[in-house]
């Protein structure tokens, strides 16, 4: 066992659980770092490559060049070309395609897909070595190496696979002549940052300002909250300011956010007006003299804020240049900011908002003293040398807005102390988790946290997360509960058949253990386990790595056929390796393939759990059984068993058996829950009375119900919503708020309704997760709908959202072509997946469903919501509407699926969809018997 | 400073501009700082920038200023004025 979770007298200490987590990640990101080589001036000139072969004259030449500064500096000519409009610089570089990269390339494309928009570490040749050889030191070097955001990647052709030979990064390094490499380590300096978070707040006192985040993770007594909570001033509804409209609901939430001498959580559903609420408390905040910072993990989040704080264009008549319309809106580079925010962009070597507020400031003066109109009119704008009052007034930095972990990299906020800022609004906080929210929450004394835990939750990536369990569960103890990954996740009348090849330090052990986790399961029809002595060869063969050549003979299905070297052939023999044994290439590739990250038990409870979490509590408030919920059976075949403990721990107390995997399961339910939960629920109450089985059922332990009592008071919900037409709001209040938010703020002009469903009988394309039907259909309507809207000079904005990423590039080429046909030259179209349209809203939506039949990934709840609360004016939901029409009717309809379970009532079994289609279906027919 | 007393230019720079604002945002009788960034329809809350940029020209000599109240020199009144009329 890695860690324990000591506990205070207050709750459990989740420290040590989250720096393991953290250290884990690391530790697998840098298991295999992609270093990238950056050729000198001369080499990239005559196209020489750092990896091009045993040429012992260009290997010493190397070596010499490597011992002194290159030759090349940033934008004269050298490796980094700078571009003078945006700051950002090009770079070639070179990648080991040849040798440690062979045939990885779309391994080596995918993970730098993922680090875009993150940074990429600067290395030195001794850098790289350090990196290479001890990943560990070279996470604790000091100073740390320079990082930059990764903007942009090019690729070339090479062979018939695509090679990434070209970096764009937001700035080029300071001392650009020493770095040799580029270490591509996708959330690296996240992660980093999280880690020193983390450490601020254990070497916090309880008393000071950090206190409550010390009670927050365990580390003091949460009566402290109480006690300050007790003492605040009695919480009155804030009265509007000039200019603010404000509901009942918004006006207690800024009361709540305005008194509170810790946390205030603010639910905001849909359309509610958090930015209103947010945006009203940064103004009151900056009236009685604090200093705040606003984060969102989200650019859009982010830039609604800055968007509603500065002036209007049109309204500068009464512009005062008060310090809350004038935020830093913080980030590496301005490309991906909405116009108006980046009028306020500051980023890391250049800014535009100093210009902005000098631009103001001009207008205010014009207006206000007498001499200045005719002294601008002469003004020699070519004229050098500082503004002093401009400059004073851009001085005054009394808003900073950001991601969390980007304006981090602001010198402001970087440099700050811990506590410095008064408060920190976080948007969208039920996308954050812990190590997220704590990593940027250490530089404040009070928290203002806004989102909608109906709305989408942490991005979970299970590969990511898995590892964080590396010290609980052992390489022994995850290897049998892999097995049981394994068996589990094939069909019973399948499962007899199944041959597996399993490479352990200690054969025997690790198949009694499997032997009596399989029993202890439950898991029917397992195939037989045997040592490679033990024979007959059937089953699952468990070896050592000196027998692995052995065992495959033995068990390869090929055995008696042409050999094949292609590792991830079909009806190839699966390999399941112990972590920490190392099997070459040549060892595995006869007719074998490893078993990937994914199917092993870590990566799968984290998948499952997550599944679970997210639509168990749904499904048990709305009465509706959903198939994604039935994921949980499967988490208790790959949990840890008393039985597979017992046979880890080589003893045969049951007393001690039963404790240990008590602890273990404790454990795993705090990484889970520390990977993935988000601060939302941590401060109001993790849903564990919705969990029956393990690791969710141990949540409850985790919830500290005198955490969530000490914020009670200062937790609001904004309840009504202003964004939609109430035929669209109907739907998602009553199945995603149960009619307790999300009433309709406003009076509608017109009583009809605003949803189509739209039928498209044909099913996807075969083999892909696109509908070229269902992308034509929706080309017709945006064309209907072009000719329909008058020209304007605002555009309406039309939204298209759709499961699949590649549906999303389908509609977003088709979208282009029609845009450049000029097709759709009165419409603001753009296309997006469920998992991105958070945060944004047009007058129009289309939703096109892709598939004819739900899948796992279409019965979250969460993603359903945002996706239908987007439309202001109208929804369409384009797809095989039909289809899903039937069965939610054959759901209801027949009583096979409705099995009656602890003598409560009957719930339907459908998928989500259906039942929303249902309810959409019958609200439309409804509307149509009204009608006279 | 962008430009002394005596020196002569037509087009002013920003620097130029902003400064002859606030000397002429000065009453005669003076004025407290606070009130300053209120004469030139900007918040109270600037208080501090707006001190900030009058520095240079408490150093100048064109401003004086004595607990937190400002008013303009006869050099400062001079030099407004001069350019002022150069501009004219």
């Amino acid at each position: 066992m890695g860690t324990d979770v000591p506990n205070t007298s207050s709750g459990i200490n989740l420290t040590p659980a989250i720096r393991s987590s953290l250290q884990a990640k690391l530790e697998r990101l840098l298991a295999r770092p992609i270093i990238a080589a950056i050729p000198s001036a001369s080499s990239a000139a005559n196209g020489a490559t750092r990896f091009g072969g045993p040429d012992i004259f260009r290997a010493l030449q190397l070596a010499a060049q490597d011992s002194q500064p290159s030759a090349g500096r940033s934008g004269q000519g050298g490796p980094w070309t700078e571009n003078p409009e945006d700051g950002t610089c090009l770079v070639r570089i070179e990648i080991d395609y040849d040798d440690l990269w062979r045939s990885r390339e779309k391994e080596i494309l995918e993970t730098v897909k993922n680090t875009v928009e993150s940074p990429v570490t600067f290395l030195t040749s001794e850098q790289k070595t350090l990196l290479e050889r001890s990943p560990r030191e070279f996470l604790e070097l000091n100073p740390r190496p320079e990082s930059a955001e990764l903007v942009a990647y090019r690729l070339e052709s090479k062979g018939g696979s695509e090679r990434v030979v070209e970096l764009t990064l937001a700035a080029p390094p300071a001392s650009p002549a020493y770095v040799r490499f580029i270490a591509i380590v996708p959330n690296l300096v996240q992660i980093e940052r999280q880690l020193d978070g983390l450490q601020t707040v254990e070497q916090a006192s309880d008393d000071g300002p950090l206190g409550p985040l010390r009670a927050l993770v365990g580390l003091c007594d949460v009566s402290r909250l109480q006690t300050l909570s007790d003492a605040a001033p009695p919480i009155a509804p804030e009265s509007p300011a000039t200019g603010e409209r404000l509901d009942e609901f918004q006006a207690e939430c800024i009361a709540k956010a305005m008194s509170t001498p810790h946390f205030a959580v603010i639910q905001g559903p849909p359309g509610s007006g958090k930015t209103t609420v947010i945006t009203s408390v940064i103004r009151r905040a900056i009236a009685r003299g604090d200093r705040v910072l606003v984060v969102s993990p989200t650019h859009v989040a982010v830039d609604n804020v800055v968007e509603k704080l500065v002036p209007k264009p049109d309204d500068l008549t009464e512009d005062r240049l008060e310090p809350h319309t004038m935020p830093v809106r913080y980030s590496a580079r301005k490309n991906k900011l909405s116009d108006r925010a980046m009028e306020y962009w500051v980023g890391g070597k250049r800014q535009l908002r100093g210009a902005t507020i000098s631009r103001r400031l001009q207008q205010r003066l014009t207006a206000h003293v007498p001499v200045a109109k005719s002294l601008f009119a002469r003004e020699d704008s070519n004229a050098h040398g500082s503004a002093a009052l401009s400059a004073s007034i851009a001085a005054v930095e009394r808003v900073i807005c950001g991601t969390p972990i980007g304006v981090l990299s602001y010198a402001t906020v970087r440099g700050a102390a811990p506590g410095a800022f008064d408060l920190l609004i976080v948007d969208e906080v039920s996308k954050m988790t812990l190590p997220e929210f704590l990593a940027i929450a250490v530089k404040a004394k009070r928290w203002v946290l806004v989102g909608d835990p109906q709305q989408l939750p942490p991005y979970n990536n299970s590969e990511e997360n898995g590892p964080t369990l590396d010290d609980v569960l052992g390489a022994h103890l995850e290897l049998v509960c892999s097995v049981g990954a394994i068996l589990e996740r094939t069909k019973p009348y399948h499962r007899r058949a199944t041959r597996l090849i399993v490479v352990a330090s200690e054969p025997a052990r690790t198949v009694s253990a499997i032997r009596a986790h399989v029993s202890a399961v439950n898991l029917e029809s397992s195939p037989p386990v045997a040592t490679l002595d033990e024979g007959p060869m059937d089953g699952i063969v468990v070896c050592g790595l000196d027998s692995l050549d052995a065992a495959c003979e033995a068990l390869s299905p090929m055995r008696n056929r042409d050999r094949t070297h292609a590792p991830d052939q079909r009806g190839s023999l699966p390999l399941l390796v112990e972590r920490g044994i190392r099997v070459t290439r040549p060892e595995y590739a006869s007719g074998t393939r490893l078993v990937e990250t994914r199917y092993r038990c870590q990566a799968l409870i984290f998948e499952n759990a997550f599944n679970v979490y997210h639509a168990q509590p749904w499904s048990e408030r709305a009465g509706q059984k959903l198939a994604i919920v039935r994921f949980r059976n499967g988490l208790e075949k790959y949990l840890p068993s008393v039985a597979a403990v017992a046979s880890v721990n080589g003893h045969a107390d049951a007393l001690l058996n039963s404790d240990a995997h008590r602890t273990i399961r404790g454990e795993i339910a705090a990484r889970y829950a520390i990977n993935t939960v988000s601060v939302y629920d941590w401060l109001t109450g993790i849903p564990a009375e919705y969990f029956d089985v393990s690791p969710l059922l141990e949540l409850q332990r985790l919830s500290h119900p005198g955490l969530c009592s000490a914020v009670r008071a200062f937790v609001g919900v904004l309840k009504k919503q202003y964004r939609m037409h109430s035929s669209l709001s109907r739907i998602p209040r009553e199945l995603f708020y149960y009619n307790e938010a999300l009433h309709d703020g406003k009076k509608d002009e017109s009583a009809d309704c605003r949803v189509a469903l739209v039928q498209v009988s044909e099913g996807g394309d075969a083999g892909s997760e696109t509908n070229s039907q269902e992308c034509e259909r929706i080309c017709r309507l945006l064309a209907d709908l072009n000719a329909r809207v008058p020209d304007q000079e605002k555009k309406p904005g039309i939204m298209v959202i759709t499961p699949y990423r590649d549906q999303k590039a389908l509609l977003s080429d088709t979208i282009d072509e029609l845009r450049d046909r000029g097709q759709i030259n009165r419409l603001d179209v753009d296309a997006f997946t469920l998992d991105s349209c958070q945060g944004r809203e047009a007058e129009y939506v289309l939703i096109s469903l892709v598939r004819s039949k739900a899948t796992p990934f279409f019965d979250m709840p969460k993603r359903w919501n945002v996706a239908l609360t987007r439309a202001m004016l109208r929804l369409f939901i384009v797809g095989n509407i039909d289809s899903y029409l039937r069965e939610a009717v054959d759901a209801r309809r027949h009583p096979r699926n409705q099995p009656r379970e602890k003598g409560g009532p009957a719930r339907p079994l459908m998928s989500l969809l259906a039942r929303i289609l249902e309810a959409y279906d019958r609200q439309i027919a409804e509307y149509q018997r009204s009608k006279p | 400073m962008n430009r002394k007393p005596g020196e002569s230019q037509s087009a002013p720079s920003r620097g130029e501009i902003e400064n002859l604002c606030l000397l002429s945002a000065i009453p005669d009788e003076g004025c407290a700082l606070s009130e300053l960034p209120v004469r030139m329809g900007l918040s109270p809350l600037l208080e501090e920038p707006v001190a900030e940029a009058i520095v240079p020209l408490v150093n100048a000599g064109w401003v004086q200023e004595v607990d937190r109240c400002v008013s303009v020199s006869a050099a400062g009144r001079a030099w407004l004025e001069e350019r002022l009329s150069e501009m004219a």
